[in-house]
């Protein structure tokens, strides 16, 4: 078998042995989405639409987001930091196949376990609950090609979360308060990529910003492309930012490890 | 008695000491840390004020008026985190699972006070200087009149607030004994309530209000003392005329979570 595939295949099955992990964590997103919905229902009341957005796809926006941020926030955050500081990464160094895929490929998989067991129910449940409850649907793509974009765009996600997570992490080759710096972005990171408020509502330059942003692609372009709004300009946004990620994150691997001392025999 | 009371609040300073003074060996961390925590409410604050800004108003409190409820809870949330981070639910069931609570069970001082002192979040400094300068900044525009009893009035507020987080992570704590794994349902309490607070509560529907004004008083420790710092008058089941049962529902759900925390305690068994 293919070791990649095979890699991605154990990523998937530890993350579905997470049965109690997962269960919950689909509650407290059903729970949250819930709440991002009451609150944009009491702000829409009377109005049709504000910054681009109506109430359904304000909805939308509120369970994507809500179904994206486990992958792009994952539970294992640290673990590729502290086993860079502890030099358990040398072991992938001394495996046959290319360590940055591997290390991509495991964390995919554990991410597409995410995707499959967690907000694909999520997703469901709001469709089919949300209309009764708030007597308004969500946004939903119209056509068979529309579902394949919105498909599409959120298996790209687990590949963006992994490429952004890796920059962060890999602070980790040359200090040892790689956490620090992650708490210090964390907040404008999560405001930036739009998981706070849709960045529609952002001041034109802050807008502009975001949307030039890696960020856009992991949380508000699989937004767009539920909602239908551009969505082929979000998937390509999307596409671009992932050949881009890589090639980053491939040449910091490579200058890392060619600098890399491992202590210990 | 007395003694042991005096000695058992020793050994907290003692280990508070050590978790502060361990934090500022590093620097870097320390400040990015700090740092982070501060723009936490830069970002938050910012977005809530974005988001009700473009609509004008939400349930007919301006954008500062929401803006003071988020900052309420971000304070509230600033104490509860400062000095209970090792009863937040996640980092309890490390500790479970680690044995490391099973160590403290063998020392001279009760485990809770053990929870409490042995992780002071010191990075919470950056939360409260910027919280409070947001509090100060929004605060006239509000219509807030700032004097010692509406001073009063907030600090009450924040202390209740992270009082009741405190008792809602105590309860938690008996199910984390139990699985040794995060308790989400305290995650959807606590800061699901903690969320459903920085916005105006009579917006939200009967179901949500009941359980988070009179079931998990998050609502009503920030909601009611904020009505009252605007002059607003508020809805019947939660107006301000209730501010006096603030503290008293308080101190009931820490009743709550501390029997629940010693149930669980006496049927725990040691990982080994």
């Amino acid at each position: 078998m293919n070791p990649y595939l095979a890699l991605a295949a154990a990523g998937f099955r530890q993350q579905a042995r997470e049965r109690l992990v997962l269960v919950s964590g689909l509650l407290t997103a059903l729970f949250f989405g819930a709440l991002r919905s009451a609150v944009f229902l009491a702000l829409f009341g009377l109005r049709g639409h504000t910054a681009g957005l109506g109430l359904a796809q304000a909805f939308t926006y509120a369970w994507v987001v809500e179904a994206v941020f486990p992958v792009a926030y994952t539970l294992w955050g640290w673990n590729l930091a502290a086993r860079i500081r502890a030099g358990d990464l040398v072991v992938d160094l001394t495996r046959p196949q290319d360590a940055f895929t591997g290390l991509l490929a495991y964390d995919v998989g554990r991410n597409l376990a995410q995707l499959a067991f967690r907000s694909t129910p999520m997703m469901l449940v709001a469709i089919a609950l949300v209309p009764v409850a708030a007597g308004r649907g969500l946004a939903l793509p119209g056509d068979p090609a529309g579902w394949a974009m919105a498909l599409v765009s959120m298996l790209l996600v687990p590949v963006i979360a992994f490429g952004l997570r890796f920059l962060q992490e890999a602070v980790a080759f040359v200090s040892a308060d790689y956490r620090g710096l992650g708490r210090l972005l964390f907040f404008p990171l999560m405001l930036l990529a739009g998981f706070l408020i849709p960045i529609q509502f952002f001041p034109g330059p802050l807008r502009v910003v975001a949307a030039a942003s890696p960020l856009f692609a992991l949380l508000s372009a699989p937004a767009r492309v539920w909602q239908g709004i551009d969505p082929g300009w979000a998937l390509l946004a999307q596409l671009g930012w992932v050949v881009a990620l890589w090639l980053v994150c491939r040449w910091v691997f490579a200058v890392a490890v060619r600098r890399m001392v491992v202590h210990g025999g | 008695m007395v003694d042991g009371v005096r000695d058992e609040f020793h050994g907290y300073l003692r280990l508070a000491r050590a978790s502060v003074l361990a934090q500022t060996e590093r620097p870097l961390l320390f400040w990015s840390s700090a740092a982070g925590a501060g723009l936490s409410v830069v970002a938050e604050g910012g977005g809530i004020y974005l988001l009700v800004h473009a609509f004008g108003r939400m349930g007919g409190w301006t954008p500062s008026q929401v803006l003071l409820l988020y900052a309420i809870t971000n304070l509230g949330f600033g104490l509860y985190s400062t000095f209970c981070y090792s009863l937040h639910s996640p980092n309890f069931a490390v500790l479970l699972r680690t044995g490391a609570f099973d160590r403290a069970l063998h020392l001279p001082i009760r485990p809770l006070l053990w929870l409490l002192g042995s992780d002071l979040q010191t990075r919470e400094l950056g939360r409260f200087v910027l919280g409070i300068g947001l509090m100060a900044l929004i605060g006239g525009d509000a219509g807030v009149h700032w004097d010692a009893r509406s001073l009063a009035v907030l600090a009450m507020a924040c202390v209740c607030t992270a009082l009741v987080l405190f008792g809602i992570s105590l309860a938690g704590t008996a199910l984390t004994f139990r699985t040794r794994q995060a308790t989400e349902f305290v995650v959807v309490l606590a800061f699901g309530g903690l969320n459903l607070a920085a916005y105006p509560l009579q917006v939200f529907d009967v179901l949500l209000r009941a359980v988070f004004v009179y079931l998990v008083p998050v609502g009503l420790t920030v909601y009611v003392p904020a009505l009252w710092l605007l002059d607003k008058h508020g809805p019947a089941w939660a107006g301000r005329g209730l501010l006096p049962l603030v503290p008293v529902l308080t101190a009931t759900t820490c009743a709550v979570g501390w029997l629940v925390y010693r149930a669980g305690l006496r049927h725990y068994l040691e990982v080994g």
